[in-house]
């Protein structure tokens, strides 16, 4: 199954939830936005949402900016 | 007299936005929040990379700023929607700076599709302030769309070349009812004074802040400035003259014959 995360293709073997793609991909999850497929996926939905070949996901947080 | 600064709901004693781009470090950073007194700062939102650990700009931030999210990155008026939409999901407010810019050489604004996004956002409970190019249809276009305050640039973003855009903004600040914040191209606090004397209602500044030698010493200097020009917009400033007018008295001179 391949997904692309923040523009990378990654192949995952088993099938998976947001959230372990999210805690897996990144160190301090509590701090990520998550969008799949282009609409905003609520933390609350991250468990429950299992990710399908060729989904797309960003993986967004705050930084410095004027 | 208290003369509090009223945004988006809110009221505020400080009249100085601070933007947290470019600092060198988080602690010079976190020092220049706290030396410039400020209450509103400026962030970005970005791709994570998943290669390093994320610092967490919010960390740096003290409790009970008002964060204000741009939206820089966005091109279009859909993207400066699409990362405003991604800031409240965050959990972080509602308030949006919106910046729509394609031009990478100057970094000027796309007035249009600001006002644009300003529809939506605000129709989406937003508090939206949009950065512009100083213009009065502009800004007559984003008060009628809703917005919280209107953002003029002094000059190009990061230029430090001040208020190029002087006598636009004061047709802004003498005939729009909502605060005028200028933002961009402040680069001494003696310019952020300027901008405060003519009348604008807070000023926003990144670029000079965090690349000086001494930020948390410039940040607090640009507040001290802000409160200054502040001061001598209420006094009333009084008029230019194109002749001497003498401040001692004309009478009693020793050098007179009679």
């Amino acid at each position: 199954m391949e997904i692309t995360v923040n523009g990378q293709t990654k192949t995952f073997l088993a099938p998976i939830s947001a959230e372990s793609l999210i805690n897996t991909s990144c160190k301090k999850p509590e701090l990520v936005i998550c969008e799949l497929n282009g609409a905003i996926l609520d933390r609350k939905e991250w468990v429950s949402t299992q990710l399908k070949t060729h989904d797309r996901i960003e993986l967004i947080s705050f930084v410095g900016g004027g | 007299m208290d003369d509090m600064f009223s945004l988006g709901g809110k009221t505020f004693t400080s009249r100085f936005l601070l933007g947290t781009g470019k600092f060198r470090n988080k602690a010079e950073l976190k020092s220049s929040i706290i030396a410039s007194g400020t209450q509103i700062v400026t962030v970005a939102l970005r791709r994570i990379d998943l290669e390093r650990t994320p610092e967490n700009i919010l960390e740096y931030i003290p409790e009970g700023i008002t964060l204000l999210t741009n939206t820089s990155g966005a091109r279009t008026a859909e993207e400066a929607v699409r990362l405003a939409r991604l800031a409240k999901a965050s959990g972080q407010g509602n308030w949006i700076k919106i910046e729509v810019i394609n031009d990478s050489k100057y970094l000027l604004p796309d007035n249009e599709a600001t006002i644009a996004a300003t529809k939506i956002l605000v129709a989406e409970g937003f508090i939206v302030l949009p950065y512009v190019t100083p213009d009065l249809y502009v800004a007559r276009r984003l008060v009628e769309a809703g917005a919280a305050a209107v953002m003029p640039l002094g000059s190009f973003i990061g230029s430090n070349q001040g208020l190029r855009t002087k006598d636009m903004i004061q047709v802004l600040i003498d005939e729009i009812d909502i605060p005028i914040i200028v933002d961009a191209g402040i680069g001494a606090p003696s310019q952020a004074c300027a901008a405060m004397e003519m009348g604008a209602d807070a000023v926003l500044v990144n670029t000079a802040v965090a690349i000086a030698d001494n930020p948390s010493l410039i940040a607090k200097a640009f507040a001290q400035a802000v409160e200054a020009g502040r001061a001598g917009y209420l006094s009333g400033l009084p008029m230019q003259k194109t002749t001497g007018d003498a401040s001692s008295p004309l009478t009693g001179f020793l050098f007179s014959n009679d």
